[in-house]
């Protein structure tokens, strides 16, 4: 119609779209649930009127006004100028415990977490750090259900940040994607995978023991795993037929940065144990042990794996002992944080899955796991008597999930192990 | 309305809203000030008994007012510059973005023109262009009609195109 504009219509998508910042959008947005919840808390007749489909009258005005969004919002350099202030007194390491609803909150969100993001200058370090951020909004909603906290609004509330927070991390990780980075997007989102599987496990745990909406939170964790596991088993493939394509200097250069990563993450993973061993038991302990070893195992076979030029394979060794660790990890300090009877199911290794279908995969040579790292599944029914008599329904029920579970996906019991934890004070 | 109703308009609306105010006052800090007053209104009235057609129309209603109100009360005295305007723009300029940069550069030639048309064409022009708006949403939004829409986006173009062609052959 307007054909002699064409060129003017056209210049305007190169008007940038200004848009709120994450940390301006957050806090504004707490602010105005604050004022939302205010003026029906202090007039509840109202609320239930409406409730009733009757129409409210009372306008709370001066309750609004007195709620102003924290402003928060700081320029990079200002932020790190305010982190390193806060840090001297000691406000920023206080807010990393804050949890949703609280003070210090906004703190550890915008300020912490963002200036982390923006001293965070790789790439992958910085997807890497979107998904933990991820986990850590459900490490929150777990406290949250801990403490019996965890209503219909604050749930919703958790359950949009850890999306949006999960759609950062997959956004970063499609990036790589585009780029022909596959076995980066690989990394990622093992890394997510493992994270995901673990806080699966914590949450159904929890939700056995609160009344709250945990179970909730976890049906929308279950399908991030899967829709991630999924982006993983692409990006995997993807990264084989690279491998293959790929020159042999490129395609190590990509193996051993996947290595590092593993091996980083089973040091960080056995820290964790040698930090909580006291507070675990002997069976927890030698199964998180275990666990440990077989990402090691997956590490020097690997290696070997290198050493023999079959890079594709080496790829999903080295991405497979990051989700093993990662999950562990989070396991054992979930379960202390938690004082938490979980039970913990780390699923088995997918190479090792494969090798028991039977030899679909050319590349893969014969060559088997070494032996410590197939675990036999050790299942610990010892219960604490102290739990009296309705924890048995809870164990029939736990065993019926877990069969069921194990069922599903079609999985022996080999390499499926499952790690009772329990903490007795 | 709910709480998660309204959370739900807010988390749809506030980026919209946020653009709208900040293309005319020119002024990030005051624009947020402006969208955390706007869905306060919003709530307040929606809760306050009153029906809610279209709660996108009555936002940017409310946004307009308050835009108008803070007009008149500083007589815009904006010192503010567009670059600080876009200093908080969530934008990382990696090693190959030249692409994106020029455009950026583009745009930003382009907003510092919209800031010179009658308000009346900017705000159209904005919200046709950049909020991708139907003339007819804009209609709704500014309580006017269609047909008067058309013809503001139509001149609007036209003294874009005009103040375009001075500064090429500047």
């Amino acid at each position: 119609m307007r054909r002699e504009y064409r060129h003017i219509e056209k210049s305007f998508t190169t008007v940038p779209r200004i848009s709120l910042t994450e940390a301006e959008r957050e806090g504004m947005r707490a602010a105005l649930l604050q004022v939302a919840r205010l003026s029906r808390a202090v007039d509840p007749e109202r609320s239930r009127r409406e409730s009733r489909g009757e129409n409210p009258h009372t306008v709370l005005v001066s309750q609004a006004r007195r709620f102003r969004m924290p402003r928060i919002a700081l320029k990079p350099a200002a932020a790190f100028a305010m982190v390193l202030l806060l840090l001297s007194s000691g406000v920023s390491y206080a807010a990393e415990s804050a949890l949703p609803g609280e003070p210090l909150y906004p703190v550890k969100v915008s300020v912490n977490e963002e200036v982390r993001a923006a001293l965070t200058f790789d790439a992958e370090a910085r997807a890497v750090w979107e998904a933990e951020r991820a986990l850590r909004r459900l490490e929150e909603a777990e406290a949250l259900a801990a403490k019996n906290e965890l209503d219909a609004v604050t749930r919703a509330e958790a359950e949009r940040r850890f999306t949006r927070a999960a759609q950062a991390a997959e956004a970063k990780a499609e990036v790589f994607e585009t780029e022909g980075n596959h076995a980066a997007a690989a990394r990622v989102h093992a890394l997510l995978e493992g994270g995901l599987a673990a806080h699966e496990e914590v949450l159904s745990g929890l939700s056995g023991r609160v009344d709250g909406e945990a179970s909730a939170v976890l049906n929308t964790v279950r399908q991030r795993r899967e829709s991630v596991a999924e982006r993983r088993a692409n990006a995997e493939a993807s990264a084989d037929s690279q491998a293959d394509r790929q020159a042999d200097t490129r395609a190590q250069a990509s193996v051993q940065a996947t290595r590092r990563v593993a091996e980083r993450r089973i040091a960080s993973a056995q820290s964790a144990l040698v930090r909580s061993e006291t507070r675990l038991t002997a069976a927890v302990r030698a199964e998180a042990e275990t666990q440990i070893r077989a990402a090691e195992a997956a590490v020097v076979e690997g290696n070997a794996a290198v050493d023999a030029g079959m890079y594709a394979r080496a790829n999903r060794l080295f991405t497979e002992a990051q989700r093993i660790a990662r999950h562990v990890e989070i396991l054992i300090t979930s379960s202390v944080r938690f004082d938490l009877k979980v039970d913990l199911i780390v699923p088995p290794p997918r190479f090792l899955e494969r090798e028991n279908r039977g030899g679909e995969d050319d590349r893969r040579p014969d060559a088997a796991l070494p032996r410590e790292s197939r675990i036999e599944a050790t299942v610990d029914w010892r219960r604490d008597g102290r739990d009296g008599g309705d924890t048995r329904d809870q164990d029939r029920n736990d065993d019926a999930r877990w069969n069921d579970d194990r069922d599903r996906e079609g999985i022996g019991t080999r390499f499926y192990e499952r790690l009772n934890v329990r903490f007795g004070r | 309305m709910s709480e998660a109703e309204f959370m739900a308009v807010y988390d749809e609306l506030a980026d919209p809203i946020f653009r709208h105010c900040v293309y005319r006052v020119y002024d990030r800090e005051r624009a947020r000030e402006l969208v955390q007053e706007t869905f306060t209104r919003f709530w307040k009235y929606a809760n306050g008994g009153n029906e809610v057609r279209s709660a996108k129309a009555l936002l940017y209603q409310i946004a307009t007012n308050l835009v108008i109100d803070e007009a008149r009360r500083r007589k815009r005295t904006s010192t503010v510059s567009l670059d600080a305007l876009y200093e908080e723009y969530q934008y990382e300029p990696g090693e190959d973005d030249r692409d994106r940069l020029y455009a950026i550069s583009e745009g930003k030639q382009l907003l510092k023109l919209l800031e010179e048309l009658d308000a009346q064409y900017r705000e159209v022009l904005t919200l046709r262009y950049v909020e991708d708006m139907h003339p007819k949403e804009i209609a709704e939004v500014l309580g006017t009609n269609r047909n008067t829409v058309s013809i503001r986006i139509n001149r609007g173009l036209a003294q874009l195109r005009k103040k375009l062609q001075e500064q090429h052959h500047a």
